[in-house]
């Protein structure tokens, strides 16, 4: 390398080398596909191959984002230890530039190529300019904003959208839905091209200003949060055992986290729309279901932290500290599941409390109170033993949510755990994204077949879900044969009480009138509800990281 | 030479052919070594040589792929209660949670350990100048190697495994921590291991050492005895070498002309004779530091590996 620029783009190239390659395997798979598929079935591939683009130029501005997050420095922008090169700042951020832009570009164009050869692409040019314009906006927003993130996330959503709404703009016109001469690609090229150099010069002069000291905030959420630990009354009493101390330890960390959240977004965001549709018959259901539904959404994505050694680390390794107090590997399971425990029950008492008092003083429950009338009369000795069975199972649904990933949190090992989280997250949204493509397709054959709908929902699923408890039971006899006997007998007393009360629960629940035979699918959901098979593994996880 | 190790039925920690890889690098190999009970037992090595991946062995934070540890006559993996709990650890960057106070500390640490002794956890407290309200995150550099001192020795542990504990702190700092060492031998005969590339240091407290280097013990013994071992020779040429003589059983020559260095191994009866054969004679005969002879084993290790 003999110039700083090669070095600079070898140096780009090298970190995002992977998602690189990543790509190219997107693109050569979808290039085969549209090879192999006949002619009459390519209208069917379209969807798949659009969302495929969209996450492969996703992927590539990943990478071509040249940032650079310092935990220590408290600093998440343009790599700060290249400022140290003696290079001049317009090159610095000239490179990474006009790199995103061609690569950005030859993407689009291999994607023309290779993959949409059987339909014709309306303003090809156009979507060029756009795609290109929209990269050096996000490396623009990335640098600028550096100091500020939450702001730039919204800055960044807003500007996604506000692209993707410029970019469809000259279809209005062709359509004749709203007519104007500014929305014509003979207008809007130039205006966009004419854009970008200041993009360019903003993201040039927020660097320099970076370069020279300049762009730095203080952290005031952090700082605010510190003086309120401060403030606070502090632990004064020994602790009695080496369990209650590790309890403390993950309390302090992360219990208050969630009741904080739920806390937060009840006050902050639901109370002020739940009194400005105070009236709203309709709303109240809706904004009931969101309430019933807010601990277990918060506690699905904190608890994705809280299933790590720590919560506010992205080092998944046992923290030495914690790692050379002479502890079992099981007692530190077991604070974190009682700190779990403690932080859902929290949590629910609020929203509890919250629901108490918007549906007593301010709350439109007319609505709300037929369904409870005709609730009531479906079963009407078992309702309030439903209602309680069905608030624990909340709880216990919350709780199940936050620790059933400790066994790939504790691993230590990032391909478990971001692999685990990515199949929670992946597959059912890929399972939507199927329904919606081939929605049609399976409308059709449930018409046709009218009782395929009962053997899926009862034959296949129960027999599944038969399936899953025996793998269940089977595999907790060996995920705890290497755990003490007296914790793996207090955890299996705990699943016998809360798999009696989700079993008591499916049998209320069962519809008086059972057509299909459903009960047997509820009994099997409810064995498999709390978790007893990765909880032996969570120890073994944990042991495994501790000792390396 | 070897040097005679202690036996380890008398010793704190036993390690015998220990061996561990990171993908295709081997930190650790063929390693035997034996602490024994009471006194400072130094490990001393350059940068990247496997010392702290050997008292990560100790503690039990990483499974022996080959070989064993016993610490205890206890496996630190199969059992971490028992060997952690009589253990006192300070590393170089003491992993402290920086969100606690100096008190919460005190008393986190002091849940898990039944020896603690509040008294003396107070009275280092005191003599650390540490403020029991501060948090951790605003210590400086030094004074949270005092409060991670200040954990590992509080509960009087029967090991003190410190390693690299003075590295990059001020000599003020480095002296407390080495004044505390002594203390801790001389209070009650317990057993310090002290892992550190600052000789000096370790030649100033250790009673022991091992040394090692690109992951093997190349030298382990008594500190006393590895000294009387080694000489520093000067040889006197009637003619200038045009490059370095060879001598048998040398562990390192240097210099240039008429004037010679010669570092031996317990060879301090044979080499004036040997000179002699050279047509040399020896005009200075000492004892070099433990900086010489780490220097002169190191690059005898470099020098013997296959090129």
């Amino acid at each position: 390398m003999h110039s700083p620029v090669t070095a600079l783009a070898w140096e780009i190239w090298k970190r995002g080398r992977r998602s690189a390659w990543l790509v190219m395997i997107c693109l050569a798979f979808c290039a085969f596909i549209n090879l192999i598929i006949p002619d009459t079935n390519h209208a069917l591939f379209s969807a798949v191959f659009g969302i495929a683009m969209v996450l492969s130029v996703s992927f590539l501005m990943g990478l071509l984002n040249c940032t650079e997050a310092s935990p220590a420095k408290e600093w998440n922008g343009f790599p700060y230890r290249i400022f140290t090169l003696p290079v001049p700042t317009w090159k610095l951020v000239a490179v990474p530039m006009v790199l995103a832009l061609v690569t950005v570009e030859l993407l689009y164009l291999a994607w023309i190529k290779l993959v949409w050869t059987h339909s014709q692409i309306d303003r090809p040019l156009w979507y060029a300019i756009i795609l290109g314009a929209y990269v050096l906006y996000f490396q623009t927003t990335l640098w600028s904003l550096s100091e500020f993130r939450i702001l730039r996330t919204v800055v960044l959503s807003i500007g996604g959208v506000s692209g993707i709404l410029v970019a469809v703009l000259p279809a209005f016109e062709k359509i004749n839905m709203v007519s104007s001469p500014w929305f014509s690609e003979g207008r809007l090229i130039p205006i966009v091209l004419g854009t970008l150099p200041i993009a360019f010069v903003t993201a040039w002069a927020s660097v320099a200003r970076q370069r020279h000291g300049g762009g730095r905030r203080g952290n005031w959420i952090k700082g605010f949060v510190e003086w309120l630990v401060d403030v606070l009354p502090r632990r004064t009493k020994d602790f009695k055992s080496p369990a209650e101390a590790q309890f403390w330890f993950e309390w302090r960390r992360a219990g208050l986290l969630l009741p904080a959240c739920v806390g937060f977004a009840l006050l902050v965001v639901i109370s002020p729309l739940t009194w400005r549709f105070r009236n709203d018959q309709q709303f109240t259901v809706l904004t009931l279901c969101w309430v019933v539904g807010l601990p277990l959404i918060l506690g699905f994505l904190i608890g994705k932290g809280f299933a790590k050694p720590d919560l506010f680390s992205t080092n998944l390794n046992v923290p030495q500290f914690l790692a050379v107090r002479p502890l079992a590997a099981t007692e530190f399971i077991v604070a974190k599941l009682k700190v779990a425990a403690l932080s859902i029950f929290m949590t629910w008492m609020l929203v509890l409390l919250f629901i108490t008092s918007w549906l007593s003083v301010w709350a439109n429950s007319v609505e709300l109170q037929k369904m409870v009338y005709q609730f009531r009369m479906f079963y009407p000795n078992s309702w309030f033993v439903i209602l309680v069975l069905s608030f624990v199972g909340l709880m216990v649904l919350t709780w199940r949510i936050m620790v059933n990933g400790f066994w790939t949190g504790l691993s230590g090992r990032r391909v478990y755990y971001f692999g685990s989280i990515g199949l929670q997250v992946l597959v059912p949204l890929l399972l939507l994204l199927a329904c919606a493509i081939w929605s049609d397709n399976i409308d059709r054959l449930l018409q046709r077949n009218p009782e395929l709908r009962k053997s899926i929902a009862v034959e296949v699923l129960g027999w599944s879900f038969a399936f899953l408890v025996i793998a269940k039971l089977w595999i907790a006899v060996f995920s705890w044969r290497n755990i003490a006997l007296r914790h793996a007998r207090q955890y299996l007393l705990l699943w016998i009480a809360f798999t009696l009360c989700f079993i008591a629960l499916a049998i209320l629940a069962s519809p008086p009138f059972d057509v299909y035979r459903q009960a047997h699918v509820y009994l099997l959901v409810a064995l498999l509800l709390f978790p007893i098979a990765r909880m032996g593994f969570a120890a073994s996880s944990l042991e495994a990281n501790r000792h390396g | 030479m070897k040097f005679p190790s202690p036996s380890s039925a008398e010793a704190v920690v036993s390690i015998a052919n220990l061996s561990r890889r990171f993908g295709s690098k081997t930190v650790l190999n063929d390693v035997s070594l034996h602490v024994p009970r009471g006194g400072v037992f130094g490990l001393v090595g350059e940068n990247g040589a496997g010392k702290t991946t050997l008292i990560k062995h100790i503690l039990g934070l990483l499974r022996a792929e080959l070989g064993s540890v016993r610490v205890f006559d206890l496996n630190p993996v199969s059992d971490p209660v028992s060997v952690l709990g009589r253990i006192g650890y300070l590393s170089e960057q003491p992993d402290l949670p920086g969100w606690m106070c100096v008190d919460e500390l005190l008393r986190y640490s002091r849940a898990f350990y039944p020896k603690w002794d509040a008294a003396y956890a107070e009275t280092l407290r005191e003599q650390f100048g540490l403020n029991p309200t501060q948090r951790l995150s605003t210590l400086s550099k030094g004074q949270l190697a005092k409060a991670g001192l200040l954990t590992a020795q509080a509960h009087r542990p029967e090991l003190l495994l410190l390693d690299e504990p003075s590295s990059g702190l001020d000599p003020l700092v480095r002296r407390d921590i080495l004044e505390a060492v002594i203390r801790t031998v001389a209070d009650e005969g317990r057993t310090v291991f002290f892992s550190s590339h600052l000789l000096e240091e370790i030649e100033r407290v250790s009673d022991h050492i091992a040394m090692v280097h690109q992951g093997r013990i190349v030298l382990c013994g008594s500190l006393d005895e590895i000294k009387q071992q080694h000489r520093q020779f000067t040889l006197h040429f009637e003619t200038a070498q045009a490059k370095a003589p060879i001598i048998a059983g040398a562990l390192s020559i240097s210099g240039n002309g008429k004037e010679w260095s010669v570092m031996c191994n317990g060879a301090r009866n044979q080499l004036p004779e040997i000179a002699a054969g050279l047509g040399a004679r020896v005009v200075d005969d000492r004892a070099p530091t433990l900086n010489e002879i780490f220097v002169a084993h190191a690059g005898t290790s470099i020098s013997n590996q296959p090129s």
